[in-house]
């Protein structure tokens, strides 16, 4: 008979820090894994597969214009009315669409983090005058915000990033700061401020690790949402201009042209649906994972 | 030599933040004065709310009086240049409550104990700063295993022990205890104390040890002072306040205190009075007025100063000496 050990060898787990133990619940999930795999191919297709194929997103097919998805031409999504391979142009759209969910998440993350971080660390006045600013902010017409960046600085996909990351931190700075004015009454700032660490020391090292967790929640559900509001940007002509394509400005042609050519507005269609609703159960699996930690 | 002294100090806390205006709230410490010697133990004592936390935020530098001051080595705290500042922080630490909550949950032990280090001693080479650290976790009696570990895989006491660490890295001259051993399992209670003044036994430093422990306190103090309501009631050394205290609260607190494995006596000797002191609109009299047992048609007038009632003794009663 085998000898079964009495106590389980601590030393492995012992050194696991919060983010690893979320981590693993995280990906214990099916529902959560199977999200990754499919953006993943979808991920890694879109940036690859454009790239390797033997033709050119905006390639014209002189001899199949308009033609619906087919396996003998090659055309799996079908041409557009311009006659060019829907299967490319929806993976090129793709990848400009999920570059711009997370550059202009990134980019409001990172200004809502460190803008609704000081406001709560240091409170009282500056968090008054701070966050009356954002609600100002808040109170402006999105889509005038954008046209004014626009006409004053010209288009450019970059601008996109930036004009969405610039509305979107508004939401991020204001949970940010919820949590910062928790989590400064903890003792670990008091003890940090009677040590004399600097106050930006402590925001960086004590308050902002503590508070990522629904940033990152709230991030992996903004990135959906950019994606969308990019769509209604191009939709407006406001956004990615042709020949350059994005998931918004294939579903706005296709929307067009529903009753002739459906296949022009499924495929963009669908492909933004599975985007969007993996990263929601991402979004989902993530903060069941980060938030009952203490329930272990 | 006193290491700290406070001199009539004075605090409040500001109302809720408002853009515009502060509403003043009262003041939760009045008259406070204590003095630290280097190496020994001042001990304060009250129920919750009687103001002594809030003291030893305004002794650590996080809170500056209304009125009075508060010295380190004759510098007075709040009103020094920003360097002699970094030192008096360096030489002043803390401990904490609550174990768990001071430390941060998503530092592991080496990034907790490193902080002071990173904070005043960044001169140091990566060795020395190691060296320090292990030194530290070696006198607290934690392993270098631990290291690496995080806050939430220790226990209580454990967590206890780091907090500890951080505190006396640096080689304080003063440590600020909390209550530290209130959110602690008994058992568990022993081995803090007996860790806290076998440090101070090996490094010279003085301790501020904030109790409502009063078998505690006899164990850690070499003198005690009394707080009631932000008040100092009585003041002096260990064994005179529990030997013969000369303040009706401290009577009271003292025979509160619960004898185990003897049979409970039910009479009011020994119980402290209810609190009904917001019932009792009494604005100039004695604060301890409406639960004290001596109490006399006087004690209705003002509040007594903390006045000698012996060598070393002080008191804020006008029964002082002659309290039977």
């Amino acid at each position: 008979m085998k000898d079964i050990p009495l106590s389980a060898p601590t030393s492995a787990s012992a050194s696991v820090s919060l983010w690893q133990l979320s981590l693993r619940r995280f990906i214990k999930k099916p529902s959560v894994m199977i999200s990754i795999v499919v953006l993943g191919l979808l991920v890694f297709i879109a940036f690859f597969g454009v790239t390797i194929s033997a033709y050119h997103f905006d390639d014209v097919f002189w001899d199949a214009i308009t033609i619906g998805p087919s396996f003998e031409k090659g055309h799996f999504f079908g041409t557009d009315n311009n006659g060019r391979d829907l299967f490319l142009r929806v993976l090129m759209g793709a990848r400009i669409s999920i570059l711009i969910g997370i550059f202009a998440s990134a980019v409001s993350v990172f200004i809502g983090v460190s803008y609704g971080a000081i406001a709560g660390y240091f409170g009282g006045r500056v968090d008054g005058i701070m966050m009356r600013i954002v609600d100002i902010l808040y109170a402006m017409p999105f889509i005038f915000f954008v046209i004014l960046l626009m006409v004053f600085m010209g288009k450019s996909i970059y601008l996109i990033f930036f004009a969405l990351g610039a509305v979107e931190w508004l939401t991020i700075a204001r949970i940010v700061r919820g949590q910062a004015l928790t989590i400064k009454q903890k003792d670990y700032i008091t003890a940090a401020r009677s040590i004399g660490v600097p106050p930006f020391t402590i925001i960086r090292r004590h308050i902002i690790p503590n508070l990522l967790g629904p940033v990152i929640v709230y991030m992996t559900m903004t990135i959906p949402q950019t994606i969308i509001l990019e769509s209604f940007l191009s939709f407006l002509g406001l956004g990615v201009q042709e020949p350059m394509t994005s998931l918004g400005v294939l579903i706005s042609d296709g929307s067009q042209q529903l009753t002739e050519a459906p296949w022009l507005l499924l495929f963009p269609a669908g492909t933004l649906c599975i985007i969007v609703i993996c990263l929601n159960i991402l979004g989902e699996g993530l903060r069941d994972a980060l938030f009952d930690q203490h329930l272990k | 030599m006193s290491v700290l002294s406070a001199n009539e100090v004075f605090l409040r806390y500001d109302s809720a933040p408002s853009m515009f205006k502060k509403v003043q709230l009262d003041d939760v410490v009045m008259h406070a004065s204590l003095r630290v010697e280097a190496g020994k133990t001042l001990a304060i004592v009250g129920e919750s709310g009687s103001g002594k936390t809030t003291l030893a935020r305004s002794i650590m530098g996080l809170l500056k009086p209304r009125r009075g001051s508060i010295f380190f080595e004759n510098e007075n705290i709040y009103n020094v240049s920003p360097l002699f500042k970094k030192y008096i922080q360096s030489q002043m630490q803390m401990v904490f409550q609550d174990p768990l909550a001071s430390l941060n949950p998503m530092m592991n032990v080496r990034e907790i104990l490193e902080e002071p280090l990173l904070t005043h001693r960044y001169l140091l080479k990566e060795s020395e700063r190691n060296q320090k650290v292990s030194d530290a976790v070696d006198k607290v009696g934690l392993t270098a295993a631990d290291l690496q570990r995080y806050p939430h895989t220790f226990s209580g006491g454990q967590c206890q022990r780091i907090a500890i660490a951080r505190a006396i890295i640096l080689e304080p001259k003063i440590l600020v205890c909390d209550e530290p051993v209130s959110a602690l399992d008994v058992s568990v209670q022993a081995q803090i104390l007996k860790l806290l003044l076998e440090l101070q036994q090996q490094m010279g430093m003085a301790l501020v040890f904030i109790s409502h422990n009063l078998a505690v306190v006899k164990l850690m103090a070499h003198s005690v002072s009394v707080m009631y309501k932000g008040r100092i009631l009585e003041q002096g050394d260990t064994d005179k306040i529990f030997s013969a205290p000369q303040h009706p609260y401290t009577r009271d607190l003292i025979a509160a205190v619960p004898v185990p494995m003897y049979p409970v006596v039910h009479n009011n000797k020994g119980r402290l009075p209810f609190d009904v002191g917001l019932q009792v609109v009494c604005t100039n009299g004695c604060i301890y007025l409406d639960r004290c047992r001596y109490r006399k048609n006087v004690c209705q007038l003002s509040q007594p100063p903390l006045e000698d009632c012996g060598a070393n003794h002080k008191s804020a009663c006008i029964f002082a000496n002659k309290l039977l």
